[in-house]
Formats: C-alpha cells, sequence, structure tokens
C-alpha cells in the first residue's frame, strides 16, 4: 500500500475529499467553498428502530470488489454502514470485507449480509422442499468465514416476496438460532416485490428487527409502502431503503440519466426511512452521496429534476410482462407501450414507426378485441395506448422526422 | 451514434419477443427434458431475479439472460446464459466472480468447477450450469451438458489480446481481470485491465487501452482532478499521489496507459511499467 494511504484520518479525508470533490463531479462548488472545507460536516443520523445502531442516513451499498480502496476511503470518511449478500459476486464481494475491516475494530462499522435460502423460485418466491434452515445455516456459516468476522449486525432473509415465506416456520427457526447464538445481533428481511404485503408481514411476525426494502420516487407503489414503512417505523422496525436511484436511468435504454442526488433525498426526507443503501462504485458519487448525509433539503434544481423523471416515468413500462398471459389476442403489449414511450416521451417518431412495423405494422393491433383484459399494474390502459400509437403505422415514414 | 443504439435496441427488444421460450440456444440432450423459461432478462429486469447482484452485471454492459432447465427423473440441471456487450465484458463479470481456488475444467474458456457448479465464458457469455432439483447431479454428468451447451453456442474460445500484455513471471494465478466502468473508482478512467503480482500479490499492474487522444485526455482530467503537485513527471512516466489510491506509477505509450498501484517502490514499479511497455505489439 502506498505511504499516503496510511493517514486515515477521517477528518483529513473529509476535507480533502470535498476538496477533490469539485473535479470530480465536474463543478467547483464544493471545491471553492472553503468555509465548507473546514468545517467538520454534520451527518444526519438516525437510530435503525428499536436496535442500537444508529447510522447515517446513507449508507454505502457494496457492489464490486475490484476497489476495496473506494470502500475504505468510505469509511474513513464517515459512511458507517457497509452492505452486502452472500450471493453477491458468488461470495467475493463478502470475502473483500472481510480482508479491509479486519484491521478496523468491529464496533467502529456496521456490517449487514443477506442470504436466502437453496431451492427458491427467485421469480415467484416460492420455496421448494430443499428451503430448508439447514442450507440458511450453511450459507450464513460461509459468509461469517468469509467476512472473517464471529457476527454480522444485520443479517437479511433475502428477497422475500410472498407473506409466506416470510413467515415460514424453518425460515423463522434458523434466522432465531443465529440470533440466540449472537452470530447475527439483528434479524432482517430484504423485499423488492409485493414489498406492502412483505412489510405487513414483517409487523405482523414480531420478529424482525430490520426491514430492507425497495423504494423510490417513481416506484409504482410509492404511497402504499410508505404507508407500511410507516406503521412498521411506529413498531419498532428499523427501516432501511434500497433501489432509491429507480435504476439509474429514466428509462430503460439507459439514456436519460436520474437526478441521484435528488431522488435520493426524496427518500430520506420520510423519517421513518432511517437510512438507504445507494450502490456506490466511484469516488464522484461517494462524496455526492455522503453530501446528502449533511442536508435532505432539495434545491430547486433537484425539484424539477424530480418532476421531469416523474413525467416520463409515467410513460414508461415496466417491462414486468405481466401483460402478456393477460392479452386475448396475445400482443406484445410492452412493446406497443415501449413505442408509445418514444411517441410521446421523446417524440422519437422514427424509432416508434420502426418498432410498430417490426411488430407487424398495423394501425389496429387490437382488432374486434372489444373488452381489455389487461390489468397492467402500472395503470396503464393499454388498449387505449396501443390504438393511440398504432395509428402512426399509417403514417408514410418520408412524413416522419 | 445515439439513433444507431436505440435501433438496435428495439431491434434486440423484438427479437427478444419473438423467439422467447425457444431461443435455440439451448442443445437438446438425449434423456434430459429441456425447458426454456419463456421470460427473457434484460437489464430492466435482471433484478427481480437476482436482486442487487445485477448491479454488477449491468455495469458490464449486461444484454440479456436465458434460462433453461434440463430434467430427467428427480434430477434438475439449470442453464443460464448471461450475454453481455462484448467478449471483454463477458471475460469482465466472469473473472469478478471467478473463486481462483476452484478447480479449472476444460470447457468455454476459463472454466472452473466446485459443487453443483461449472461456470465458463464463451465468447460474449458467461455460461451458469448448476444442479438445481433435490437430488445433487453428479459432477461428469454437469461437464457433460456443459460442453454441449458450449458447443452449441459455438462461441470464440480465447481471452482478450490485452491479457497477453501482463508478463506471465510473478503473476497471482488467476488474478487478472477485466474493470469495465469507473477504473479505480474515476469515471474519467473507463475501462481497465489489471492482474496482481508479487508477494503476497499486492502489486496491480493495469492496461488502459484506447486512442492517443482519449488516453491524453483522461491523463489531464486525473492530473486536474490531483492537482499539479501531487504529480512528478519523471522521464517517460509519472509518479502520481494519489489521495484515494496512494501511489501510482503511470506511463503512457501510444494507446496504451500502463500503471502499477500499491507498491512504493520506484524501481520495483518501473521495472512492471517496462515490461508491459516491451510487450506492447
Ligand atoms: S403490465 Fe404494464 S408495466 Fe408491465 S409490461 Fe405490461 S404494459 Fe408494461
Ligand atoms: S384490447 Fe388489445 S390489449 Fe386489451 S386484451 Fe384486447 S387485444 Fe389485448
Amino acid at each position: 500500500m502506498g505511504e499516503n494511504r496510511n493517514f486515515s484520518r477521517r477528518g483529513f479525508l473529509r476535507s480533502s475529499a470535498i476538496g477533490a470533490a469539485g473535479a470530480l463531479m465536474g463543478t467547483s462548488t464544493l471545491a471553492n467553498d472553503s468555509n465548507r472545507i473546514r468545517k467538520e460536516p454534520v451527518i444526519i443520523k438516525r437510530k435503525l428502530g428499536k436496535t442500537d445502531i444508529d447510522v447515517p442516513v446513507v449508507s454505502f451499498g457494496v457492489m464490486r470488489s475490484d476497489n476495496a480502496a473506494l470502500v475504505k476511503s468510505a469509511f474513513e470518511m464517515g459512511f458507517v454502514h457497509f452492505d452486502t449478500a452472500n450471493s453477491y459476486q458468488e461470495g467475493r464481494n463478502e470475502t473483500m470485507l472481510g480482508e479491509l475491516f479486519k484491521s478496523y475494530p468491529r464496533d467502529s462499522f456496521v456490517l449487514a449480509t443477506k442470504v436466502y435460502p437453496d431451492d427458491i423460485d427467485r421469480q415467484t418466491g416460492a420455496m421448494g422442499p430443499g428451503a430448508t434452515k439447514e442450507s440458511i445455516l450453511t450459507k450464513f456459516e460461509t459468509s461469517l468465514k468469509r467476512l472473517q468476522m464471529n457476527y454480522v449486525d444485520i443479517l437479511y432473509f433475502h428477497g422475500v416476496s410472498t407473506r409466506e415465506v416470510a413467515l415460514a416456520p424453518q425460515m423463522l427457526e434458523a434466522f432465531d438460532e443465529l440470533k440466540k447464538q449472537g452470530k447475527a445481533r439483528y434479524i432482517g428481511m430484504s423485499t423488492h416485490q409485493n414489498e406492502a404485503d412483505v412489510i405487513q408481514a414483517a409487523i405482523d411476525s414480531n420478529f424482525y428487527d430490520v426491514v430492507l426494502t425497495a423504494i423510490n420516487f417513481k416506484h409504482s407503489q410509492a404511497d402504499l409502502i410508505k404507508q407500511k414503512i410507516a406503521v412498521a417505523a411506529e413498531k419498532g422496525i428499523g427501516i432501511v431503503a434500497m433501489k432509491t436511484m429507480a435504476g439509474g436511468f429514466m428509462d430503460r435504454e439507459r439514456q436519460r440519466p436520474i437526478n441521484c442526488s435528488a431522488a435520493l433525498k426524496w427518500v430520506l426526507q420520510d423519517t421513518n426511512i432511517h437510512t438507504s443503501i445507494p450502490g456506490i462504485v466511484a469516488y464522484d458519487q461517494m462524496i455526492q452521496n455522503f453530501s446528502v448525509m449533511e442536508s435532505l433539503e432539495l434545491t430547486e434544481k433537484e425539484k424539477a429534476d424530480l418532476e421531469e423523471a416523474k413525467l416520463v416515468a409515467g410513460l414508461y413500462c415496466d417491462g414486468c410482462s405481466q401483460c402478456l398471459p393477460q392479452c386475448k389476442k396475445k400482443l406484445p403489449v410492452h412493446e406497443y407501450m415501449r413505442a408509445y414511450m418514444y411517441t410521446y416521451g421523446y417524440r422519437h417518431f422514427d424509432n416508434a414507426l420502426t418498432l410498430l412495423q417490426e411488430l407487424g405494422g398495423s394501425s389496429n393491433p387490437c382488432g374486434d378485441c372489444r373488452v381489455c383484459t389487461v390489468i397492467c399494474p402500472k395503470g396503464f390502459r393499454v388498449a387505449e395506448r396501443i390504438n393511440d400509437v398504432a395509428r402512426l403505422s399509417d403514417v408514410p415514414r418520408e412524413l416522419v422526422v | 451514434m445515439f439513433k444507431k443504439l436505440m435501433m438496435t435496441n428495439l431491434m434486440l427488444a423484438v427479437v427478444l419477443y419473438v423467439h422467447a421460450g425457444d431461443s435455440g440456444l439451448y442443445p437438446q440432450i438425449p434423456g434430459w427434458k429441456m425447458q426454456e423459461e419463456k421470460r427473457v432478462y434484460t437489464a430492466g429486469d435482471l433484478w427481480e431475479l437476482i436482486d442487487g447482484a445485477a448491479d454488477i452485471f449491468l455495469s458490464y454492459y449486461f444484454q440479456d439472460l436465458h434460462v433453461a432447465e434440463y430434467t430427467s427423473k428427480e434430477q434438475i440441471i439449470r442453464v443460464e446464459l448471461y450475454r453481455h456487450a462484448t467478449s471483454e465484458n463477458a471475460y469482465g463479470i466472469f473473472t469478478a466472480e471467478r473463486m481462483p481456488d476452484y478447480p479449472q475444467v476444460n470447457i468455454g474458456s476459463l472454466g472452473y468447477k466446485s459443487q453443483g457448479v461449472v461456470n465458463f465464458m464463451a465468447g460474449t457469455y458467461y455460461v451458469k450450469i448448476m444442479s438445481a432439483g433435490v437430488q445433487e447431479v453428479d459432477e461428469s454428468t454437469l461437464a457433460m451438458v456443459a460442453k454441449q451447451v458450449d458447443a452449441k453456442l459455438a462461441q470464440p474460445v480465447g481471452l482478450p489480446d490485452e491479457i497477453k500484455l501482463f508478463p506471465e513471471e510473478g503473476k497471482v494465478y488467476l488474478s487478472d481481470n477485466y474493470i469495465a466502468q469507473n477504473f479505480l473508482g474515476y469515471s474519467f478512467f473507463h475501462a481497465a485491465f489489471s492482474a496482481r503480482y508479487g508477494d503476497p500479490g499486492d502489486i496491480q499492474l493495469f492496461v488502459i487501452r484506447s486512442t492517443p487522444e482519449e488516453v491524453q485526455k483522461m491523463l489531464d482530467q486525473y492530473f486536474t482532478m490531483l492537482k499539479e503537485d501531487k504529480v512528478v513527471r519523471k522521464n517517460g512516466y509519472f509518479v502520481i499521489n494519489d489521495l484515494f489510491n496512494g501511489t501510482v506509477f503511470l506511463k503512457q505509450q501510444g494507446n496504451t496507459l500502463i500503471g502499477v498501484l500499491n507498491t512504493n517502490n520506484e524501481e520495483v514499479a518501473l521495472g512492471y511499467l517496462n515490461k508491459v511497455a516491451e510487450r506492447i505489439p
């Protein structure tokens, strides 16, 4: 390691990093603010429900193992809580964190990991006969070995999408045993499908200490999830937010990036949400996220960016495919929704026309189907949209600009 | 450029829909019933299958994932085909997940096995094959299926040319990898190949290849961020005091940027820089 890596004093790194931030983030605002450079930042912290964990509102979602220096810098800068999973990078993610944190006092950081049992259908969440207590215990032992730790602070039941799975007795037994053995200080569950039901299950269980849930400004169920979060938080369950950046882009083509600070602030303005775990892969992101720890107030530009992103989200099909089996004519409904977005969202008429032609070029794909059987979770009236956008098929390409 | 990209995406999306459930990617294997999942995962929904692990796949320009299961009595073999934009990206995600201590198998490129699993790389594909039923599938059967999947994919065998730039002497076994974005945590560095050296294997060599202009631009951005007093210009190389990454030694040779990390020994670093430089064709 380079000599200059050894001065790991948090204050130094914070101030120097903020100094470097202007160049990294393509703005001089932070770098030129000399008061800010000298001032020790006041970090907004929240207590994670009834646990004894008190963490900054922004934590670190560890996504890659190739840059331990980034995680180390984040820790030295003031990030406290690091989130990984047994399955990330086939375990290399946990291994990297173990190597890194072995030289720090165990109580100086909060480590969360996640496991799911064998034989669980990752799409439906349904558990097969192989989803045993033992499979959880075995996987978690592997995690502890990789992490080189005797315990983790939070152990999540990973990716729960149904109430039944959340409350499966053999799972509760496994996690309870690990908690009693002191190998997991707190037990949580993570969810990014059917979140409201899963949070309700956590509330009803009287078992889970923490819930890690997907939530962001353009989540189609955001209001409902926030209602459940409020009830869970009231009951003392710690709430951690993930997928706060809503995928980082407004569109599936990943052409229009989301203002990530704004998206993160939107989530954290809800005080029932105690911390968040955005994935961080670069120093500019790290510094930007650190600045969110200091102020959750949305600037005028951030407000405008969020408004715009919400507008685009209204046109945006999630590609969840739920419409496909529902359509009586087996139309590729999501592709028509895409054509609709090109037409009304981007005004890329030629792209829309190309797509429509690929889909058969009919100007009336629903034909004689009078009653639409599709119920889209985003609330799209798909038949109206299909028939609206398909009319473009009749327009000669020369007239499309 | 944007238009071209968009058109490619559109056409791909349509092709995906048409072929879903019948991609032609999977071989029929006597004695096994093959069933392809209708759903084809894309960058927009990969997380629904693999949760947060999807993020790293996306950073390697993940394109789509086809899944199929082979069933024979109580045994199930699940075959996942992750397709990435280029073979470099497939190599990158493959190496990001590879455990160097797993035994190698002669399947595809860089195949390896662990209990109930065979993983390998084939062209733009990262292939994962696993025993997925209650009754475990034995090693030789998994290998047989893996070989047939590899043959059906019929992808070119081999590794990215850049790997050959790393000298074999002193290289830590299977330490080479490819980072597609934000190398060293800086967005301006784009993609890099790297490998580890020395004992205990801390020294990291890296190679970034682009056009000479782009390499110069990366250097300019790096130096602007660092401030001049952190960069010492030597005869044909730079010694950099990087707040986040420690001492970094850099050398530009045409369209290639060579770097050494995690050592303060200038002589050792220079030795590595020159060894790589000599290997550039
Ligand atoms: S159900 Fe709605 S959001 Fe889902 S793919 Fe169909 S149109 Fe899109
Ligand atoms: S109205 Fe159109 S979209 Fe709705 S079910 Fe009929 S064919 Fe399908």
